[in-house]
């Protein structure tokens, strides 16, 4: 029994992690060749007749379409999605143990393995096995995230797009025109409420639903204290500030610093950011 | 596709995926348990299987599959 990894081993799953994390990114057309080798020998891996269809689909979209037309409705893309490269994690897990340990019957697994490598998503049946095309491209940020501020994340070559805003999934509209302030912030999902408040800008809403001042320091980078009372959500302080690259931002700050003292000044507000007293408030540089 | 639907009707019933991805899968992981201990199998689930999901599948298949159920039930 496997019960210690050696160095050698412990080196691996690096290698291993990375390998899976590049082919479950891969992007751009699949060799349809590899693809029907490789799905043949995964129902030999099950003990299955090879399929009699192999149909090829330009995104997973078309994968649903085709796969209902197909089934006359009795099956769909969300039923009957699985493995390739969409479940790469699996994939990666075995793996490890079929190339860095001497693990034994495992070569069942090798059909889906070459599946991963060759294929998008995969939906198996019977008599035939549909196979997407990966995406064109995948946008992220630099947290790994997908993000595209101005188009979509992910996009297919058949014109199937996601938008995505930082990891979260949102109406093309909003990338494509901005969100419209009324709508987004009544919007019953608190995480689109957030995505649509950070894409649109919280100075701009603030001008929106015309804030009131309380606050206004001579130095715009201390900023301006605001009350405004939100749709649905209430009365928020914000700090409007200029920020060391010349752009303003709105900072959402609470009514009481965390010793339950009112915050009532921009320099007070501002202090409570960096975690300090106001008085202790002496940047010597911005960035 | 019209040929292709008249051999497929009413042959998909059972889904050769549960055989695939289920059988295959069910039985490399029987052999993965019992041929390794606890520790390392969390080991490589966590440092080889949960940083694939983190950094592939949860930030991009996630959001296709979604998309697709929700453009396919006009949700956006």
């Amino acid at each position: 029994m496997l019960d210690k990894l050696n160095d050698e081993q412990i080196k691996g799953i690096e290698v291993c992690r990375d390998k899976w994390i590049k082919v479950g990114l891969q992007t751009g057309p699949i060799d349809r060749d590899a693809a029907i080798v490789a799905a043949n020998k995964a129902y030999k891996c099950a003990g299955l007749e090879p399929p009699k269809e192999v149909v090829f689909c330009s995104s997973p979209l078309d994968m649903d379409k085709k796969i209902r037309e197909i089934s006359n409705n009795e099956h769909n893309f969300m039923s009957s999605y699985g493995f390739a490269n969409c479940w790469s994690g699996w994939v990666a897990f075995i793996d490890y143990f079929h190339t860095y340990t001497d693990v034994k019957n495992l070569e069942a697994f090798e059909g889906l393995r070459d599946m991963s490598y060759n294929c998008g998503f995969v939906s198996f049946f019977d008599t035939h096995v549909f196979i997407s095309e990966r995406p064109e491209y995948i946008k992220m940020d630099d947290t790994g995230r997908t993000h595209c501020e101005n188009g979509p994340a992910i996009r297919y070559a058949d014109g199937f797009e996601v938008y995505i805003w930082h990891g979260v999934r949102v109406p093309k509209k909003w990338i494509t025109d901005g969100p419209d302030i009324d709508q987004a912030l009544h919007n019953s999902n608190l995480e689109l409420r957030r995505v649509a408040s950070e894409i649109i800008g919280w100075a701009k809403i603030l001008d929106h639903y015309q804030a009131e001042v309380i606050d206004e320091d001579a130095d715009p980078q201390i900023g301006t204290l605001l009350r405004v009372n939100i749709p649905e959500v209430g009365e928020e302080y914000f700090l409007k500030v200029l920020c060391g690259t010349g752009r303003t931002f709105a900072i959402p700050v609470p009514e009481q610093d965390d010793e339950g003292k009112r915050i009532d000044t921009a320099l007070a507000a501002n202090a409570w950011t960096y975690g300090i007293k106001p008085w202790e408030y002496k940047p010597e540089v911005r960035t | 596709m019209n040929q292709v639907r008249g051999q497929v009707r009413g042959q998909v019933r059972n889904q050769a995926g549960n055989q695939v991805r289920g059988q295959v899968m069910s039985q490399v992981r029987v052999q993965v348990r019992v041929q390794v201990e606890d520790q390392v199998r969390d080991q490589v689930t966590d440092q080889v299987r949960g940083q694939v999901e983190k950094q592939v599948e949860d930030p991009v298949w996630d959001q296709v599959r979604d998309q697709v159920r929700d453009q396919t039930y006009n949700i956006n």
